[in-house]
């Protein structure tokens, strides 16, 4: 079973009716062929969100979220993602310690900003295609 | 609504499962006298349906993802508080 890193861009396009990736990634899940992860960094971000203050897109959005397992953000990982920032592998937290979480612990990531993802050299991307 | 042990749990699982699927009712599985999970019976689309009725829940407006995450994660000022942290030590 590949276990699959989703990045906070396809959640939010799978709130907003963007595009189907997360919908297609949620029934491979469903039918067993893969695992969806996400981390702290996702949920945060996510979360951000003005239109969750209010109470029922909240709960909804909290709903969404038990679609996944969670992976947290190990000292290994902070470590890791050090390297990624002061190699310039990386120039933002966010993306080194999501790097950084997914070569250590074997996930391939979902993301639709593979730009700023391309000189952590060990990541695996999932492949997507956004119509489909 | 039945309550056991882990340990309980573990000796017994396939007699707990087989009266959960029986009796359709939820089961609190306790450690150290704190509930820590709920086993529930399954229905076809009480999980993983439910949480694909959800595909656009916030309305279609707004940002992509792609330009939400540019601006919550890759701000001008979060680069440059990267690049502050590359030299300033």
């Amino acid at each position: 079973m590949i276990k699959v890193f989703v990045d906070t861009d396809i959640i939010i396009d799978f709130s907003k009716e963007k595009n189907e990736i997360l919908r297609k990634l949620l029934e491979k899940q469903r039918q067993g062929s893969l695992e969806l992860f996400v981390n702290p960094v996702v949920v945060a971000e996510f979360f951000t969100d003005r239109k969750l203050k209010a109470k029922i897109p909240f709960e909804q959005a909290k709903l969404l979220f038990r679609a996944f397992s969670f992976v947290d953000i190990t000292k290994e990982a902070g470590l890791l993602a050090a390297v990624y920032l002061r190699e310039e592998h990386a120039n933002f937290l966010g993306d080194a310690l999501i790097g950084a979480t997914c070569v250590l612990d074997g996930l391939h990531l979902a993301t639709r900003n593979k730009r700023h993802y391309q000189r952590i050299t060990d990541l695996v991307f999932y492949p997507l295609r956004a119509r489909s | 609504m039945k309550q056991v042990s882990i340990y309980e749990l573990r000796d017994n699982l396939a007699t707990y499962l087989q009266t959960l699927e029986k009796y359709s009712t939820p089961i609190v599985v306790r450690r150290y006298d704190r509930p820590i999970a709920v086993i529930m019976p399954y229905k076809q689309g009480n999980i993983f349906g439910d949480v694909e009725a959800l595909f656009g829940f916030l309305g279609p407006k707004g940002e992509s993802g792609k330009q939400s995450v540019n601006r919550i994660r890759r701000s001008i000022l979060e680069k440059k508080r990267t690049q502050e942290l590359r030299h300033k030590r």
